[in-house]
């Protein structure tokens, strides 16, 4: 009976890239599969697990889905679905990058999803140079190279200046 | 690198989406409409290619909008829309598009990217073409013969098309020809769904590579969607690209009855069609029948006949089958034309049958009846005993018939007994064959 309660209250130290521990509890910490396969494997749950590609920010972006989604059960779909939208609602592209980085990283699918359709959602029904723009992406092609592929794929531009 | 400075602003004019890892940015790209996805291409050499590792692609028809316009003023300087006109001209577009595409794909996941060899290997197990070809709404039968200039894609032969939805829509019927071609000319199919497909008298289906068939069919003026049942093995499972919303949506009526695991390796390599270089994970096709019509008008006995033979004709035609789901309207028939089966010759049409079907001895294992209406309506004079009896007596690897009776409610169940008394009465050929009511 103890050990069930203890196990409820079982937490998990994890500490970011930048040295900022954070305590959590260990059906949050199952969201991610990475940390699911740590636990399941020989991993003591009394270690700190070092997560070096994650910052602290990011983290407890991370967490906080994951604690909703753990908290929350299936029959509130409607209601995870709204929080998953506002989730990203007004995040900068720069967290949206370290977060699809860190759901990869720890492997939280359903976070990488909603994170890269927001990316998606951000290129989609644009002209390259205005998708160039938003992401500072260098154009790197020289002006050959350029045509070559314009000419290349010129049945997927038609429609389009 | 960027990521170390997390006080200072975040995103400071650098390029941190191209920093991304390849399936990241590959799982981004394959969220977009494909030819946005292609166009991506443009933004810098990082992105060169990169969306033909993409698992999914999906091919829509070009809405008829202004990109149609501006056609018409390319050619005539016509600015009415004239439904003819347009949808060839679209026509003509889309087939283009989705031939380069598909080529396009194709060689640089072969061939050119070296670089991307570990995500290919992944993605060869999942990557799905999905072409799936709507017509717009309001579209008249007839004026779109897509499924004929589909063909032209699969005749490119080296496709390593996964997964090809045809759908098929007005007057165009899909013939033994055009399917046969489809079929020759992918052989890396693994996936193919039919629409409206209007019975195949002599089909040959050798691909050793395909997975998965599945016969949609509308009976009748109805054009209610139909049941399907689907039936995946874990291969094809794992394929199916959860993920991936919109491959859900093309396949979301079909309602797969979970069979356990049952395709072992142990595929017989004897059949000398196959390719050696596939033979290795070759699954046996599986064939699904199904469509619901409440209004299937009794037919006549030729019709019956015709869905016999043709189910026996699949059966032949199916090397390799592994898994056989029959689905509601095949069974539909078998009990709806039950009350004509006194005048009908071949009462013992199954059992009687001399012929050697060699998916039978070598193969099948699963059988799944989605649907089992028939002991409501016509109890044991049903066709239907024949063929699990038939199935029972030839099916020499066979280890599960799967009989759903979850829509029994009403029948007692004394009857239900007696069904299936006799039914594991039968004789099995299969010392592990299991029946099982579920």
């Amino acid at each position: 009976m103890a050990s069930s309660i203890e196990n409820n209250n079982e937490k998990l130290t994890l500490k970011s890239s930048d040295g900022e521990e954070f305590l959590v509890e260990k059906h949050v910490a199952l969201q991610s599969t990475l940390l699911q396969n740590m636990l399941d494997s020989d991993c003591s749950s009394a270690d700190v697990i070092p997560l070096p590609k994650i910052d602290a920010r990011t983290l407890a972006l991370v967490l906080g889905y994951c604690k909703k989604h753990a908290d929350a059960s299936s029959s509130k779909q409607g209601e995870l679905n709204s929080f998953d939208s506002e989730f990203l609602k007004d995040m900068d592209m720069g967290a949206l990058f370290n977060l699809v980085l860190a759901a990869n990283f720890m492997e939280i699918k359903g976070l990488l999803d909603i994170a890269a359709q927001k990316i998606a959602d951000t290129i989609k029904d644009k002209p390259h140079q205005e998708v160039r723009e938003i992401f500072h992406v260098e154009n790197d092609y020289t002006p050959e190279e350029e045509a070559a592929v314009r000419e290349e794929n010129r049945w997927a531009f038609e429609g389009f200046p | 690198m960027s990521r170390r400075r997390t006080k200072t602003p975040l995103y400071s004019g650098v390029d941190r989406i191209s920093e991304l890892p390849d399936p990241i940015l590959v799982h981004i790209l394959s969220l977009l409409p494909i030819k946005q996805a292609i166009r991506t291409e443009f933004l810098s050499t990082r992105w060169k290619s990169l969306w033909t590792c993409t698992p999914t692609l999906i091919f829509r028809e070009f809405s008829c909008g202004p990109d149609c316009l501006a056609q018409n003023s390319d050619g005539d300087i016509d600015y009415d829309c004239d439904e003819e006109k347009c949808s060839r001209f679209e026509e003509g577009k889309f087939v283009t598009f989705v031939d380069k595409t598909l080529s396009l794909s194709n060689c640089s996941r072969v061939k050119k990217k070296g670089s991307f060899f570990r995500i290919q290997t992944l993605f060869c197990f999942q990557c799905r073409f999905v072409v799936s070809i709507r017509g717009r709404e309001g579209n008249r039968g007839g004026s779109l013969r897509i499924p004929r200039r589909r063909v032209s894609v699969g005749q490119e032969g080296s496709l390593r098309v996964a997964t090809a939805f045809v759908h098929e829509f007005g007057d165009v019927k899909l013939s033994d020809d055009l399917v046969q071609k489809i079929l020759s000319g992918c052989p890396a199919l693994e996936m193919l769904e039919l629409y409206r497909y209007d019975g195949f008298s002599r089909l040959n289906i050798d691909n050793a590579s395909l997975k998965k068939l599945i016969l949609r069919k509308f009976v009748g003026r109805t054009y209610e969607e139909d049941e399907a049942y689907g039936e995946d093995d874990p291969q094809v499972d794992e394929a199916d690209g959860e993920d991936n919303p919109q491959v859900d949506e093309a396949n979301g009526e079909a309602d797969g009855p979970e069979v356990d695991e049952a395709d072992g390796p142990e595929v017989d390599e004897a059949d000398g069609e196959d390719d050696p270089e596939v033979a290795d994970w070759q699954h046996g096709p599986e064939e699904d029948e199904a469509a619901a019509s409440t209004t299937v008008d009794g037919g006549d006995v030729q019709d019956f006949d015709r869905i016999q033979a043709e189910f026996r004709g699949l059966l032949s035609s199916f090397v390799h089958l592994k898994s056989l789901a029959v689905g509601e309207w095949a069974l539909q028939y078998f009990w709806i034309q039950q009350a004509k089966l006194c005048n009908f010759k071949e009462e013992h049409y199954w059992t009687s049958q001399k012929r050697i079907f060699k998916c039978l001895s070598l193969h099948l294992k699963n059988v799944v009846f989605a649907d089992s209406s028939w002991l409501q309506v016509y109890g044991f004079e049903s066709n239907f005993f024949d063929l699990v009896q038939f199935l029972l007596k030839n099916a020499k690897v066979l280890q599960k018939i799967i009989i759903n009776t979850s829509r029994l409610e009403d029948v007692m169940p004394k009857e239900f007994f007696r069904a299936s008394k006799k039914i594991l009465s039968f004789p099995r050929s299969s010392p592990e064959a299991v029946v099982l009511f579920s």
